[in-house]
């Protein structure tokens, strides 16, 4: 009998007993090897960059750099699972195709069926969500004119935020859109730099 | 873990029965809050209360301080990567009892919904329950966020 392949998981959450619990939970899933945990979304970005793990867990509300921001400064790659105490960002965890959408407290059993989800979508390799009508579902419910509020700046995997809040009239005048499409991402982001 | 939490609760009901209540009781919950923030942020959380002596027994509404205290948290420990102190200050001056909030704040912050709710909240009530003898002053000093209480003594008159 061969073993089923390894998940290599990254935890991210800004909250250590969240990731105690999960750390915990996960014990239990034999083919399940944590390369990681990370305390905010810099780190995050870092340590996935770095260790290219099959699956991340992934807190959505962390300082300066949420759990979007830190996708969207990923190379696609290792698969998702959001978990956050909050139930309103499931669209757009849709919108970017994660595993899962874990609501906070987190059961066992819960998250077994998570970890089976994203064994069967990695055993497929390619996603079968329809992500076109995902993308037009998540950007039909965005609301318009949300803005450019700041860059972010990629390199290697260092995070940097040079940009301050825009205040006076003449910026906000130079405005861009903060997407023009779901997969434009507002994040600037330099490989190579 | 859980105890703190039902000791919370329990305090929160036993205060909010209340009409006023002495600054102790009030800043006994406050410090129960604390605690539990502080096993969810661990080392990022730091606070340093002070009650000066006397101000104590000054009569306030109830859970009046914790909207404040949790405002603290949010924005000067949840939001920044390297967390902070929340700095309580009380004391008795002139007529009036003075509470002082302090936490750090983002050079850059990024702007989130719901902003001034809690704020907003206290001071409705303030002018609801005090008629314009207690006020609240809060806002931007630098690196900090202060929210200053300046609060009716209800014991004064009360007592005599």
């Amino acid at each position: 009998m061969s073993a089923a392949p390894l998940l290599r998981a990254v935890l991210v959450d800004d909250e250590p007993p969240a990731r105690a619990l999960l750390r915990e939970y996960l014990r239990a899933h034999t083919d399940l090897e944590i390369v990681g945990e990370c305390g905010n979304g810099f780190e995050a970005v870092k340590v996935i960059g770095e260790s290219a793990p099959d699956l991340v867990f992934l807190d959505v509300q962390m300082p300066k750099l949420d759990g979007f921001e830190v996708l969207e400064l990923l190379d696609p790659g290792p698969l998702v699972v959001f978990v956050t105490a909050f139930d309103e960002y499931a669209l757009r965890a849709f919108e970017v195709n994660a595993v899962d959408y874990l609501l906070k407290p987190v059961s066992r059993e819960r998250l077994a069926a998570s970890l089976e989800k994203a064994r069967q979508r990695r055993e497929r390799g390619k996603p079968e969500t329809d992500l076109a009508a995902a993308q037009k579902l998540a950007a039909d419910a965005r609301p318009p004119g949300v803005l450019l509020s700041r860059i972010l700046v990629k390199e290697g995997t260092q995070v940097f935020a040079p940009l301050a809040r825009p205040t006076s009239r003449r910026s906000r005048s130079g405005r861009l859109p903060r997407r023009s499409t779901p997969s434009a991402s507002c994040a600037c982001i330099a490989p190579g730099w | 873990m859980c105890e703190a939490l039902g000791e919370f609760m329990r305090l929160t009901l036993a205060l909010a029965a209340r009409e006023s209540v002495p600054l102790a009781d009030e800043m006994a919950l406050v410090e129960r809050y604390l605690s539990i923030e502080r096993v969810r942020f661990g080392a990022r959380l730091a606070s340093d209360v002070q009650v000066a002596p006397g101000a104590e027994t000054a009569l306030v509404p109830p859970l009046l301080l914790q909207p404040l205290v949790e405002n603290a948290v949010k924005h000067g420990v949840a939001s920044r990567l390297e967390g902070g102190c929340i700095r309580i200050d009380a004391r008795r001056e002139a007529e009036h009892l003075v509470v002082r909030i302090e936490n750090p704040c983002d050079a850059e912050p990024v702007a989130r919904r719901g902003a001034s709710v809690g704020l907003e909240n206290v001071r409705q009530r303030l002018r609801a329950t005090d008629s314009g003898r207690s006020q609240l002053v809060a806002g931007r000093d630098g690196e900090m966020f202060r929210v200053v209480l300046t609060l009716a003594d209800r014991s004064i008159g009360e007592a005599r």
